[in-house]
């Protein structure tokens, strides 16, 4: 299959057809993925990479879910369009990550994918979890007080949450 | 036995309190407190800055409210010390009762095996692991 779309990243790995693309492209790829015969997206994932920077993904596969195509796009938290339109299960994906990182999707109807009240965006990197307020890190004690060991440092925690 | 990783068995005098498991634990639910004191098998050397020393491990506890059974602890213990056990975890009426010490921990050693299948040191058994023995 030739996309006529632009794409910056077109690799096989892990049984898959990766394809990379600018954020402006995203829309018109999946709709011609679509009418490709690409008419199910199995899922659609954010991941926060630190400051405003995001990787969403989406899997979408023919109806013979043999050859699966991940699309992947680097983007801010205001530049994805939605996929809604062409995929109605994207809405779902899109309103969850607008919900736990804060990423905006233009066009994405109004709606939370979660019910319970969820104060700011608990999956961003910067987001301090409770557990990790609550309770000092046990890695930090150092048996051999004098052996003069690199300090270490709790992964996963930033500097300002230390108590 | 239908859950072969029932619970998490402790050879305590393999234990050089390294610290490791403690720290790449993923939600912190394991806690070690230790002190240093000289070796008195280690070699001597004239030219030492200060004795060398080894650890004595104090308490070793695993929070069982929190473990999620991920099994980064016994794969990562790099001295043998860390087994899945076939022991039944039991429940208890409170927080405190699942927490478990260096006793509950190596009560759990009779049915504990390695990853390969074979089973664990039990306590009258020597350090099996990188620890020197002694």
């Amino acid at each position: 299959m030739t996309l006529t779309t632009q794409l910056t990243g077109d690799r096989q790995q892990d049984g898959a057809r990766w394809i990379d693309v600018a954020p402006e492209n995203w829309h018109s790829l999946h709709a011609e993925l679509q009418r490709e015969g690409y008419v199910r997206l199995e899922w659609l994932a954010s991941v926060h990479e630190g400051d405003d920077n995001f990787q969403i993904v989406t899997r979408v596969t023919d109806v013979d879910v043999q050859s699966p195509v991940m699309v992947s796009m680097h983007c801010d938290s205001s530049e994805p369009v939605t996929l809604s339109d062409l995929f109605p299960i994207a809405q779902f994906h899109e309103q969850e990550a607008r919900q736990l990182l804060g990423v905006q999707f233009a066009g994405l109807a109004d709606g939370v994918a979660f019910d319970a009240p969820i104060a700011g965006h608990p999956l961003r990197r910067d987001f301090a979890l409770q557990a990790r307020l609550d309770k000092p890190w046990p890695g930090a004690v150092e048996p051999d007080a004098q052996a003069r060991r690199r300090l270490t440092l709790p992964p996963g925690v930033l500097a300002e949450w230390q108590l | 036995m239908t859950n072969p990783h029932a619970t998490i068995a402790l050879h305590p005098s393999s234990c050089t309190s390294c610290m490791l498991c403690v720290r790449e634990c993923p939600d912190w639910c394991i806690s070690i407190e230790a002190h240093a004191e000289p070796d008195p098998d280690a070699p001597q050397y004239s030219n030492a800055r200060r004795p060398a020393m080894k650890n004595v491990l104090d308490s070793f506890q695993i929070d069982f409210s929190h473990c999620l059974w991920c099994g980064i602890c016994i794969e990562l213990c790099p001295f043998d010390a860390l087994f899945w056990s076939e022991k039944d975890m039991v429940s208890g009426k409170s927080r405190s009762e699942v927490v478990y010490g260096i006793d509950e921990l190596a009560a759990s050693l009779p049915s504990a095996k390695r990853l390969d299948g074979t089973p664990a040191p039990q306590l009258d058994e020597p350090p099996s692991g990188r620890r020197k023995k002694s």
